[in-house]
């Protein structure tokens, strides 16, 4: 893992001591509202509907078992004793003071860790693959990349104060789990003609009020000339983005108003100006970061006949097996999640003793790393599979091990009405009643892989657009209504979901839901035809008269 | 914004350029060369264009003057300029200049753009064709 060295830590140092005197001059009115605005953002700290909250970054996702400790510790002392994981791989605290934000930043930096560009107009935390280095298919670990973007652009002078938020998603795999069509930048490494690898390059994908599917804007890009061309980028969007209108100020609108092959031209025009002055990636410098992130010594593992006994005889330890545990590269190991959407449980979220029961688990078991995922899950990447029968127990017990990944009930969910103040409606109460509904149904029917992502509004947190099933909360003269969209997905053949009818009330949404998925379980060809495979067969029309009835001819 | 003549009587009337951030970086090079002074009005704190713009004028060769930038800027981002060599800034929203934090004096970019320092072997023939391949070194 990355280990922070005397510069990163004085940096970091630095960088707490700046704020908590920007936080003095705020508290006594030497910045106002406004001013303090984006500063607080640029260190993660949001004012929501009751209190501040403060996105932490986890860089790609990689935690070590100190580190979640040390969260465990600040969601006790300054917080209500639990905290949220995000869809791009944070950890959120709802209801720190603003006083105490300085402190929790300073209690971060001993842990190597912050909040630095978690929120404001900037260049995000970049986000990968939480299989990254594990993954069997992967072409090359995108982690020593991220790192490598995420230092050139932090506090980089010229893009503090973009017209608006900026995201990089990177994946070193073919198939595509960090979502780079959806990114405003993403990159995929991919090999070039002599086997050497290089970026696929793509622009303008996003979600929120108008989701859009990223475009290629450069099919290979050398390796060596990644933050020249990045740079490239930013400089072309810094100045031609849109500042009139905050809602078309991401990219994806400079593109579309642009048009990709004139926006490429000028990205293309500006790289030849920025590589006067941005030097190419050193392969020595850059094979440094890299072997920080070797990955650990593996032993090899020799008693898998119990673990394959256990198997045939405990069909739940079997079950929770199949659907949360992947293969790793390394034989004999397997990467674990950690079920975050139990039901009763507000998807993501995780209080404060469970956070140290995993930081205990991943010591004990995977080599102390964790990892987190988009969808809201915990992983612990490198298990023994002769540890997992001992594992599965452990997580039981913590009420970690509901086999429900990438299934039904492993929702992606915002925070919604309970917490955010753009919100039309509540979100997390609506993900338990699917919770409860659908719990038993797909403990019986086994069925699959099926993405239920909600919104409370359309800004789209809960990344409605990509859900097989999307749930967007809209406010109808003042009551709360959901508009149910269907086939959406963030895969390799991303695609926006569509919407399947008039919005519903708040007490129709889970029948609804109800209606969706028994259409699909009749229709399903057989047990492996998962809900995309099966709506992309038959269309929405079968969908939609479950939902609303057979429409008079 | 038009090139704005500060005072016709001044003898330096031709080589103060006054323009504000909308003007494009392509634009604001080729208004500079050869002028002794840029002067840039910022409309607001949140504009990040003139970073872009003092960036540019830092690197081009037809410009060695000065660069004054004034506005409404926060006395925090008075190091973000700093660092593209602009030498006067003058903040016209009543804020303190002094209260600038001011912690931090190196940022990863620096370091990156000092570690990272392999020359390139092609930079004066920067044919496309040749970096569709990948750059030999």
């Amino acid at each position: 893992m990355y280990a922070y060295d005397e510069f990163d830590q004085n940096l970091l140092t630095r960088r707490v001591a700046e704020f908590r005197q920007q936080t003095e001059r705020y508290l006594d009115g030497r910045l106002s509202e406004d001013q303090f605005r984006p500063l607080r953002l640029m260190n993660g700290l949001y004012f929501e509907l009751h209190a501040p909250m403060l996105r932490i970054a986890i860089p790609y996702g990689v935690l070590h078992a100190d580190q979640l400790r040390t969260l465990a510790r600040i969601a006790r002392n300054y917080d209500r004793g639990f905290g949220h994981f995000t869809t791009r791989q944070n950890l959120q605290f709802n209801w720190p003071a603003v006083e105490m934000a300085p402190d929790i930043l300073e209690e971060l930096a001993g842990a190597q860790m912050h909040a630095m560009q978690t929120s404001g107009n900037c260049v995000r935390n970049i986000t990968t693959d939480h299989l990254a280095g594990i993954a069997v298919d992967e072409i090359e670990d995108p982690r020593p990349w991220c790192e490598l973007i995420r230092q050139w652009f932090t506090l980089h002078p010229e893009f503090l104060f973009l017209p608006r938020k900026f995201k990089i998603a990177v994946t070193g795999a073919p198939t595509d789990r960090a979502a780079t069509l959806l990114n405003d930048i993403g990159l995929q490494i991919v090999r070039g003609d002599e086997g050497e690898t290089g970026f696929r390059v793509l622009a303008g994908g996003g979600l929120g009020r108008t989701p859009v599917i990223g475009q290629v804007i450069r099919e290979f890009l050398p390796r060596n000339e990644l933050l020249a061309y990045l740079d490239a980028i930013l400089r072309v969007y810094n100045q031609l983005g849109r500042r009139d209108n905050k809602h078309k100020a991401r990219i994806k609108i400079l593109v579309r108003e642009t048009g990709v092959e004139r926006f490429r031209e000028m990205v293309e025009a500006e790289w030849r100006r920025v590589r006067e002055r941005v030097p190419v990636v050193d392969s020595g410098e850059f094979e440094s970061l890299r072997r920080q992130f070797a990955l650990p010594a593996f032993e090899p593992v020799v008693d898998t006949a119990g673990f394959a006994a256990r198997r045939m005889m405990e069909p739940a330890f079997a079950r929770w097996l199949k659907h949360n545990t992947v293969d790793h590269r390394h034989a004999g190991y397997r990467a674990v999640f950690l079920s975050l959407k139990a039901p009763g449980q507000a998807p993501g979220d995780l209080d404060a003793d469970r956070m140290d029961a995993v930081a205990a688990l991943a010591e004990r078991y995977s080599y102390a790393e964790i990892r987190t995922s988009h969808t809201q899950n915990l992983l612990l990447p490198h298990v023994r599979v002769d540890e997992l029968h001992a594992l599965w127990n452990a997580l039981s017990a913590l009420r970690l091990a509901t086999p429900n990944i990438d299934g039904l009930t492993d929702m992606i969910c915002c925070p919604g009405l309970d917490y955010c103040s753009l919100a039309n409606a509540h979100s997390i109460p609506l993900a338990e009643e699917i919770n409860e509904r659908f719990a038993k149904i797909d403990a019986v029917h086994d069925i699959g892989e099926l993405r239920i992502n909600i919104s409370g509004c359309m800004n789209a947190c809960g990344h409605h657009h990509i859900g097989h099933i999307g749930i967007l909360g809209v406010d109808k003269r003042g009551e709360e209504w959901y508009q149910l969209t269907l086939g959406g997905s963030a895969a390799n053949n991303a695609a926006l979901g569509e919407r399947i009818g008039p919005a519903v009330a708040r007490d129709a949404v889970v029948d609804a839901v109800d209606a969706i998925v028994r259409t699909y379980l009749e229709a399903r060809l057989d047990d492996d035809e998962a809900f995309l495979q099966t709506y992309r067969r038959i269309g929405i029309s079968p969908f939609k008269e479950s939902v609303y009835g057979n429409p008079t001819r | 914004m038009a090139t704005r003549r500060v005072d016709t009587d001044s003898v330096d009337e031709r080589l103060v350029v006054d323009v504000d951030t909308a003007v494009t970086v392509d634009e604001l090079v080729a208004r500079a060369a050869g002028a002794r002074r840029v002067r840039i009005q910022v409309p607001s704190f949140t504009d990040g264009r003139v970073f872009s713009q003092v960036r540019a004028l830092s690197e081009t060769s037809t410009f060695d003057g000065e660069v004054e930038v004034h506005g409404d800027l926060l006395p925090d981002q008075l190091p973000l300029l700093e660092q593209y060599g602009v030498a006067d800034i003058v903040l016209e929203n009543g804020m303190d200049a002094a209260d600038r934090p001011g912690y931090i004096r190196v940022a990863y970019r620096e370091r990156l753009l000092r570690t990272m320092s392999s020359p390139r072997a092609d930079t004066e023939s920067m044919e496309s064709d040749t970096l569709e391949k990948g750059v030999t070194r």
